[in-house]
């Protein structure tokens, strides 16, 4: 369930002051040519009940969202809605997000996505409506 | 037991403050930090997605002397533009058994509406 892309742009995300906060590591996977994002999981990423916090899920399935689109419409793209499935619970470890285009239109799109552990569990399930900006 | 139901390292992470109010719902707010913002100037989407889950999770935990756990969260966005102050706000729509659905707005200073959720939550008595 990814978009592969030709070649893959992501210097912009150097330039991201949440994603560098939060830590998000954009990845290329260069066997199928694919970008992904990484996620260490750190003390500060976690809820009251020592869990991985809700809002960061929210911000890594938005990420890769918005990475997979920004390397096929090379513009930027702003977010109309996020969905997101929380299906297991972590704590520790690395964490990667991966996104499919699943509506590429003109001025919107639609894209499908999900983050698992290391171990390959289904951390979360997300699908997200963007404008783009033309 | 007395349990802050807002307070966690994430939530310190991104500069949230927050205080219950009379009613057992609370109120929170962002000042806006530069590494809240993204390369285009816009707040993070995740921004308000945190802001909203740590709201509708503290509220109804507080309401119900439960953890809420969440399992679902669907996002509405009309403004990422930053302003100067952001509050949020949570209605509680329906429970049953352990399952809570609530709804979560954030406003600008100005009342302006930026983002909207509606989300699903499982409730884990507190153990005291």
């Amino acid at each position: 369930m990814v978009t592969a892309v030709e070649k893959p742009q992501i210097s912009w995300l150097e330039k991201n002051p949440f994603i560098k906060h939060l830590g998000f590591e954009p990845v290329v996977e260069e066997r199928e040519n694919v970008i992904a994002v990484k996620l260490f999981i750190d003390s500060n990423h976690l809820n009251i009940q020592q869990n991985l916090h809700g809002g960061v899920h929210a911000s890594m399935l938005d990420t890769i969202h918005t990475v997979v689109l920004r390397n096929v419409y090379q513009t930027s793209v702003s977010v109309q809605n996020l969905n997101v499935h929380y299906l297991a619970g972590t704590s520790t470890g690395e964490i990667i997000a991966r996104a499919k285009i699943i509506q590429q239109g003109y001025k919107i799109a639609a894209v499908d996505s999900e983050i698992v552990d290391e171990h390959g569990t289904l951390i979360a399930k997300g699908s997200g409506v963007y404008k783009i900006k033309r | 037991m007395e349990t802050n139901h807002t307070i966690s390292s994430f939530y310190d992470y991104l500069g949230f403050m927050g205080e219950e109010r009379e009613d057992s719902t609370y109120e929170l707010e962002l000042p806006i930090n530069p590494f809240l913002l993204q390369d285009d100037g816009t707040v993070h989407p995740g921004v308000f997605a945190t802001m909203l889950d740590i709201m509708m999770g503290a509220t109804i935990s507080r309401q119900t002397n439960s953890f809420a756990t969440t399992i679902h969260l669907n996002l509405s966005y009309f403004d990422l533009e930053p302003q100067t102050k952001y509050t949020a706000d949570t209605t509680i729509l329906h429970r049953d058994g352990k399952y809570v659905t609530a709804d979560g707005v954030v406003y600008d200073q100005d009342k302006n509406l930026i983002a909207k959720a509606t989300g699903s939550f499982k409730l884990n008595p507190v153990k005291s």
